[in-house]
């Protein structure tokens, strides 16, 4: 479970492991498809083509949280939450969209608050983290779905006007 | 029974919808709470006996929907049931003072939903479908 510190809360990698889990068990464990954190030696490659989400929150904590799947897991696990082969584009990142939302969400309720929450933004591709002096990565979770990859992480930020875009 | 889903998302819309209908409603949908309360004016006196509302929606959020909706003495029969991330004590303090039934954060399993719609009075639909 997360950590108090001086008030303040350390998340850890079992943070989001276990709020991850409670949204993959509450939309996408009907076939009993387990989620379970990722070997150390197979983190996601994020140097393919991989579908970024994210959501910031503003207010007395200030960050963003972000998801990280490859396409290919990205369209499986909106097949699961629709139940339907047949899904669009736009269905895969509406899909990834509300996963990142609840995870998002559940992570804000661990943080101070009063915060809120942005609408999630979801891209794909080739998308590099820029770290910046104000944006830094507080905590990451690898963990696999069905045997692949996807990857939880938080960041935070001193600014208040970071929108919901990746780090 | 009808139920009114409101959630930008059509993914938990086809979530949400897929458990009501599968508890015997008829399922109304809207992407924002402008859309909902137009879905309420064009159903004129075939209402829902229940919407669940999503917080965090473009145009119009879910805590001015249920503010909007509880001004309408004609509307007052629905049930709402608040269906949203926003985790925080004081936000669904909000939106209880605000007119909200019950409050049911993401993520649930089915059965906690099916708990809430008890908690409404609204657990016969399975029966009368």
């Amino acid at each position: 479970m997360s950590i108090v510190s001086d008030g303040e809360v350390v998340l850890t990698p079992t943070d989001l492991e276990e709020i991850a889990g409670w949204v993959w068990s509450a939309f996408l464990s009907e076939d009993g498809a387990m989620m379970s954190p990722l070997l150390a030696d197979a983190p996601l490659d994020t140097d393919g083509e991989i579908v970024h989400a994210s959501v910031a929150v503003h207010g007395a904590w200030n960050g963003q949280i972000l998801l990280e799947l490859t396409e290919e897991t990205a369209l499986d696990v909106s097949r699961a939450m629709l139940q339907t082969n047949d899904v669009s584009p736009e269905d895969v990142t509406d899909a990834v969209g509300e996963l990142v939302n609840m995870v998002g969400g559940n992570v804000k309720s661990l943080m101070s608050s009063p915060s809120a929450l942005t609408l999630p933004m979801v891209m794909s591709g080739k998308v590099k983290h820029r770290a910046t002096h104000a944006v830094s990565e507080v905590c990451r979770a690898d963990l696999e779905w069905r045997g692949k990859p996807l990857r939880v992480s938080v960041w935070s930020s001193t600014r208040e006007n970071e929108n919901g875009g990746t780090p | 029974m009808r139920a009114l889903v409101i959630d930008d998302s059509r993914t938990m819309r086809s979530v949400l919808g897929r458990q009501l209908h599968q508890l015997g409603y008829d399922v109304l949908q809207a992407g924002d709470g402008q859309e909902a309360l137009d879905v309420l004016e064009a159903a004129g006196g075939d209402l829902p006996d229940v919407a669940t509302v999503d917080w965090n929606m473009p145009v119009m959020d879910g805590l001015t929907f249920v503010k909007t909706l509880r001004q309408r003495a004609e509307w007052r029969t629905i049930a709402l049931m608040m269906v949203t991330t926003e985790a925080e004590q004081g936000q669904i303090v909000r939106a209880l003072a605000a007119g909200a039934h019950e409050y049911l954060i993401k993520p649930f399993p089915p059965e906690a939903f099916a708990e809430k719609l008890d908690l409404l009075g609204l657990s016969t639909a399975r029966e009368t479908a």
